[in-house]
């Protein structure tokens, strides 16, 4: 509230009535939509963390925000069913392969490009931009990765989307407001070449916008579903998203919560299982990305600010 | 993002403003072209060297005989594409929930408002922080837990609506509901996120302009007619004449992966369709063909709609 104590008094003696009742209206609307947004978000995550935890007899009723009757019993179907945590091995390795090489190949855009001296950047820039408008297809892009022969193979996955230029140019407009001139002036003089000054200068000043490229790398290579189904081929090289979705969303559910209890006594306790770990599934893909959002949180609102705007 | 042509302007004004572009300066950088050239070559292999597979849209593409060897059949696919029995059906759902997807584009910058306008640091922070973590689930958990919250048997819904002796309601398998639930699944997903473009854009709004509005009696909700919402007019234009842009590129994933016998009519847009009779099926050229067909209306989509903020104001793209 900026109004001064004076000011305050002076509105309520002249519109006293109107003015609180407005107030309160507005106070009304604006807590009604905060809150019910956050429950709305919420309860569902809450939920279905306490159902991953509960054992399966109780799941099927009710809403609850704790487990009932806790028990790791979906965890431990997974860890023992081994498609499922080959695919989890599989995520882990894109997702990290493909986080490095993306940042990589960022930095290797956004610094040359953050150097206004640079003689043809801004037909270099227009050639990444104009990608954002424009695209060849999924048809022909199909055909140049299986012509390149890496159908199949993880490094179509890796690969085919490997630079947002998005993220590039948030990058890059990060370097060219964070990073002064005078630096690379002194830097110089000391001695560095073009490469050195990114090595020992730029990136030591950078870390907190490379978190935020790696962790969006992250999260769309460990969430990637598309890249998956249309290049990988084979169950061994599937990450864990595609296998999720044979879990959860066709009838195979039975047969994969079988294969890992062993013997299965009835059928009650498997329509059990399968639902808890269905929880417990979905539970253990998202906690990794979860995980390490709070972590980068701050410099990750202070990165989409910087590029959006500027960008 | 620079202008084509601004640049060709500039090169050719460089000689006589005496601009230091001179070959000096490329032989001092090569270092920087070295460093670029990387993702260069990406870009050209990855997203350049498809767009020219284009030619594919206009021949009868066979892997074996490859671009050059195809036959070229000129408009063929072009007109397979508007013979094909339900491809108006397809047209139409991908429009219709493109559509939706535009409808509900003022949600975050309600929610982005709404945060601004509260006081409390720590509640403010813990809203973001919540509203911003959808945003992290893959589509395929997201899609889970649609089906888990909103299905039949033990959903979480219909287990609420039973608390209170309701019955039943069926979302899932109805196919009537497959738009709202596209939709408001990918308002619930990216809320967050895109609210904090706005929020940004409100923090940089100059306080005094707010002081000015209070002095002048303004009541909250007036400021933010008067005050906030001109404030983030621009980039509330830009990510608009963006996400036009995108409109045609409904996502494949989710419609895909939210398909049913039952919701088939209304489910399946044209991305399905390029995968399932463009990649599954083997015909190249038709797939190569639809998608050609997606980039332009995209493109001419954007064109548009720039135009069109350029002459209602001073925001656009270009």
């Amino acid at each position: 509230m900026q109004e001064t104590g004076g000011h305050k008094l002076m509105v309520k003696k002249i519109k006293f009535k109107k003015m609180s009742f407005g107030e309160v209206i507005f106070s009304c609307v604006k807590w009604a939509i905060l809150i019910s947004v956050t429950l709305i978000i919420l309860v569902p995550m809450i939920h279905i963390l306490a159902a991953s935890f509960s054992s399966g007899s109780e799941v099927a009723k009710g809403i609850y925000l704790w487990p009932r009757d806790f028990s790791l019993r979906g965890y431990k179907a997974i860890i023992e069913n081994e498609p499922i945590m080959r695919s989890y091995k599989n995520s882990i390795i894109y997702t990290v392969l493909g986080s490095v090489i993306s940042t990589v190949l960022t930095i290797c855009a956004a610094y040359p490009l953050s150097r206004k001296h640079m003689p043809g950047r801004d037909f270099i820039m227009i050639l990444f931009a104009l990608t954002m408008l424009f695209n060849g297809g999924l048809i022909p892009t199909f055909i140049v990765v299986s012509k390149l022969g890496l159908v199949n193979t993880m490094w179509s996955v890796i690969l085919v989307n490997s630079l947002n230029v998005w993220i590039m140019i948030v990058v890059r407009t990060f370097f060219q407001s964070n990073i002064p001139e005078e630096l690379y002036d002194a830097a110089s003089i000391d001695g560095c070449d073009n490469l050195n000054v990114l090595w020992k200068v730029v990136l030591p000043l950078s870390k907190s916008i490379i978190a935020v490229a790696v962790l969006m790398y992250a999260v769309s290579y460990w969430n990637d579903f598309f890249n998956a189904i249309v290049y990988l081929h084979s169950d061994a090289l599937a990450p864990l998203q595609v296998k999720l979705r044979e879990l959860l969303m066709t009838a195979n559910t039975k047969a994969m919560a079988g294969s890992s209890a062993g013997n299965v006594e009835n059928l009650a306790r498997v329509q059990e299982l399968q639902y808890v770990l269905k929880y417990s599934t979905i539970v253990a893909a998202t906690v990794p990305m979860l995980c390490a959002y709070p972590f980068v949180q701050k410099y990750f609102v202070k990165g989409v600010m910087i590029g959006s705007i500027k960008g | 993002m620079e202008r084509g042509g601004n640049f060709v302007r500039k090169k050719s004004v460089a000689k006589y403003r005496g601009k230091k572009w001179n070959w000096m300066q490329v032989r001092r950088n090569w270092k920087l072209y070295l460093l670029v050239a990387l993702p260069l070559a990406w870009l050209i292999i990855f997203r350049y060297l498809p767009m020219a597979g284009v030619a594919m849209a206009f021949e009868d593409y066979s892997l074996r005989k490859g671009i050059f060897g195809s036959n070229f059949v000129g408009l063929k696919y072009f007109r397979m594409i508007f013979n094909t029995p339900n491809f108006k059906g397809y047209f139409w759902n991908t429009i219709v929930i493109s559509f939706y997807t535009l409808a509900v584009f003022p949600i975050p910058i309600v929610l982005a408002i709404a945060l601004n306008e509260c006081q409390f640091v720590k509640v403010k922070k813990f809203i973001q922080t919540i509203t911003f973590a959808p945003y992290f689930v893959s589509v395929v958990v997201l899609v889970s837990m649609m089906s888990l919250i909103f299905g039949t048997h033990a959903g979480l819904l219909n287990n609420f609506l039973g608390m209170f002796g309701l019955k039943g309601v069926d979302i899932i398998g109805k196919s009537s509901s497959f738009r709202y639930m596209y939709v408001l699944s990918g308002v619930w997903q990216s809320a967050g996120y895109n609210a904090i473009l706005y929020i940004a854009a409100l923090t940089s709004i100059d306080p005094a302009l707010r002081e000015a509005a209070t002095i002048d009696g303004a009541s909250r909700w007036q400021q933010i007619i008067h005050v906030d919402i001109p404030g983030i007019m621009p980039t509330v234009i830009i990510t608009f004449i963006l996400a036009v842009g995108n409109l045609m590129n409904v996502g494949f994933d989710k419609a895909y992966l939210m398909q049913t016998s039952s919701n088939l009519a209304v489910s399946e847009i044209i991305p399905t369709m390029v995968y399932k009779v463009g990649l599954q099926s083997a015909q190249f050229s038709y797939g190569a063909a639809v998608g050609l067909f997606n980039s332009l209306i995209n493109f001419v989509l954007i064109v548009i709609t720039n135009q069109i903020c350029r002459k209602l104001g001073d925001t656009s793209l270009w």
